[in-house]
């Protein structure tokens, strides 16, 4: 059963192959997926998030769910140096977590209603169970040059990907001396224990440029691949376990 | 006995197989991850020597305005001179909309070429432009993209935030030339 809705102004999509998956159960992973945007989305006026940032309540009032967050966002601040920053400019804005907290979420939800083999993806990041005993879900890792084009092909099961780049116009953008792009990352993609950490290391591997690589390295549960400005591919060395042969 | 052969095969293709490898490595690109890497630098490519300012010098003391041979097999194409500098110094892009988010990124110029782009805000993370300090440095090799069959579940891909990169970056430039 295959379900695909718009959330968080994103496409999102939930597969379940389990004997009993149910349109109602799906359902529950948008539903959840729209509470989570209600509540910490920085783009609607009206969110708790919104709220607390003009002003208007303060961490006092703060849900056990809002202090999680809280809490993930200075985590994840220590755990990259700064790359990643919630707090940036003395505001609030967790945005950059929420997708991959939603994600690992609704994951949780289809175990906790007994789901093994499910697919859960918002916008390209994603979560996967198992797809049947033993296998995986394969996941395609787009060129951000030409997004049509798929330049990896990893197998997932229990673990969570996500990318963060600059798709497209990245080549139009060159330091016209040397000709060459003026960024050294086009795209990174982070394999981790669930799509909630894959969200966070992509995030902060991206700004740090191949420095980044270096980062998902050290973290030995986790593994990266980075499209280099110069349009050439990069694996960390825990890369190579989830990587399907190429031209099947 | 068969499965003595088997084996001695499996031994034998195993080394085949490394030392292809190794001789693949040798012709492949490396990318070292150095901590001075992370402010994002623009660097002069092998290519491109001639034109750039950081390039070694050559052999003859005596200045030519003549490539050497060597630098025009690696030259592929005709490199314009170096005109229309920017002025030194550093620019703040405007804040553009990246669907997400915003982005806001920041040039820095020095002796008339883009050496950085800083990014001041990034749709998902408000990310600082802050070294980071590389406990492990691995010596990861890069290798061409090859595009794979497309019998997949799902794909995973940089987001839309392009054109609002490209809108700040080049704000930030303008107030530079």
């Amino acid at each position: 059963m295959r379900m695909t809705r718009t959330t968080m102004a994103m496409p999102a999509a939930v597969t379940a192959l389990d004997a009993h998956a149910s349109a109602d159960d799906l359902g529950r992973v948008f539903h959840l997926f729209d509470e989570v945007d209600q509540k910490f989305s920085v783009f609607r006026d009206e969110s708790p998030v919104s709220k607390y940032r003009r002003g208007e309540r303060t961490r006092d009032s703060f849900d056990e769910e809002e202090r999680h967050v809280w809490d993930l966002c200075e985590q994840t601040k220590r755990e990259t140096d700064g790359y990643f920053d919630a707090f940036y400019g003395g505001t609030y804005d967790p945005t950059g977590l929420v997708k991959g907290y939603a994600i690992r979420r609704g994951a949780e939800l289809l175990r906790s209603l007994g789901y093994r083999q499910f697919l859960i993806e918002i916008a390209g990041d994603g979560e996967a169970g198992e797809k049947s005993r033993g296998t995986g879900w394969k996941v395609g890792i787009s060129n951000p040059f030409n997004t049509r084009e798929i330049v990896k092909v990893v197998q997932l099961s229990n673990c969570g990907i996500a990318t963060s780049g600059i798709a497209e116009h990245l080549d139009h953008i060159v330091d016209p001396h040397t000709h060459q792009p003026a960024h050294e990352l086009a795209s990174i993609t982070v394999i981790a224990q669930d799509a909630e950490e894959a969200d966070r290391f992509a995030t902060a591997a991206f700004s740090m440029g191949t420095a980044g690589l270096a980062f998902v390295e050290q973290h030995t549960h986790c593994a990266a691949y980075a499209v280099t400005a110069d349009r050439r591919g990069v694996a960390t060395t825990r890369f190579k376990s989830y990587e399907v042969a190429s031209n099947l | 006995m068969k499965k003595y052969a088997q084996f001695t095969l499996v031994i034998v293709a195993f080394f085949l197989l490394v030392w292809i490898r190794q001789g693949e490595s040798n012709s492949e690109h490396t990318v070292a991850l150095s901590p001075q890497q992370a402010s994002l630098v623009a660097s002069a490519p092998p290519g491109n020597a001639i034109a750039s300012p950081a390039a070694p010098p050559p052999s003859n003391p005596t200045p030519t305005p003549t490539p050497t041979a060597a630098a025009q097999t690696t030259t592929p194409t005709p490199t314009p001179a170096p005109k229309g500098q920017y002025r030194d110094g550093t620019y703040t892009g405007s804040v553009a909309d990246a669907f997400y988010g915003n982005m806001q990124v920041q040039a820095v110029i020095s002796g008339g070429r883009l050496t950085a782009v800083n990014i001041l805000q990034y749709p998902n993370d408000n990310g600082t432009s802050r070294s980071i300090n590389s406990q492990a440095i691995p010596i990861l090799q890069s290798e061409a993209l090859q595009a794979q069959s497309a019998n997949i579940d799902m794909v995973s891909g940089a987001s839309a935030s392009s054109p609002a990169f490209q809108q700040s970056l080049q704000s930030a430039l303008s107030q530079a030339s």
